[in-house]
């Protein structure tokens, strides 16, 4: 084995452990965020709508909370899609044609998911707080407003990767038609 | 492509085969093939050298081009 393909080897088992916890972790906080949804009480017709589904002791959860774990299941979801695309893409490197256009693609697309998860994550705080203060609902302390400078960051890497590998794969498309 | 590949003429000049072109420069028949088809991105230097020699021509009689 290649000192290459020891590292990509070692990584690929890295990476698959991050995917099952994270996939776990996804199912797990989605269940809870979807208890949470019909727990809390979000004001307006959706208590009507709820009321049949509650105990009394879910009256305990914030809308904060929800808010804090719906955020949780926005990360593992993106931790999900971000390893298994670069499981893949390590997968092409141990089968030594990694500069190829798949490749590229599935770095955009890493961007893209970390972008999106990123601006939901941003947009669902003001969303939360401004139904909270509209249906007069207790919002409580957790879910607060913050950036997470190293996903934005992560993104415009993953970007930057994607413009590489492209150049890669027109580079080695080249070099296959030299003759 | 405004260049053209004239390899096939050539070739049918010399009444010699692909396959035979291939063994005397040491390329790759696929390579030649992709060279003959027109396919080819770039040709090295010392692949024109190689088929200039064995065909005994000019880099000219193989390769043309067209505005």
């Amino acid at each position: 084995m290649t000192k290459k393909n020891k590292v990509a080897g070692i990584l690929s088992v890295i990476l698959l452990i991050v995917f099952i916890i994270s996939l776990i972790t996804m199912l797990v906080t989605g269940l809870v965020a979807l208890f949470m949804f019909i727990a809390v009480p979000v004001g307006g017709f959706f208590d009507g709508l709820l009321d049949g589904f509650r105990s009394d002791s879910d009256s305990d959860y914030t809308m904060g909370e929800f808010v804090e774990i719906t955020m949780a299941f926005i990360t593992a979801t993106m931790f999900v899609v971000v390893s298994s695309r670069l499981m893949e893409v390590l997968r092409t490197i141990s089968a030594g044609t990694p500069f190829e256009a798949e490749n590229a693609d599935r770095f955009k697309r890493i961007a893209k998911v970390i972008f999106f998860a990123e601006l939901a994550k941003l947009a669902i705080v003001p969303i939360a707080f401004l139904w909270a203060v509209l249906f007069g609902v207790e919002y409580g302390d957790g879910g607060g407003l913050s950036i997470d400078l190293t996903n934005w960051l992560g993104a415009a890497v993953a970007l930057v990767l994607a413009e590489v590998f492209r150049e890669g794969a027109r580079l080695q498309e080249e070099q296959e038609f030299t003759v | 492509m405004a260049i053209n590949v004239k390899l096939d003429r050539i070739l049918l000049e010399r009444g010699m085969s692909l396959t035979e072109l291939s063994e005397r420069v040491g390329v790759t028949i696929a390579n030649l093939s992709i060279l003959k088809t027109g396919k080819a991105k770039a040709i090295r230097f010392s692949t024109l050298e190689a088929i200039c020699k064995e065909l005994d021509c000019q880099p000219g009689d193989i390769l043309s081009f067209d505005d």
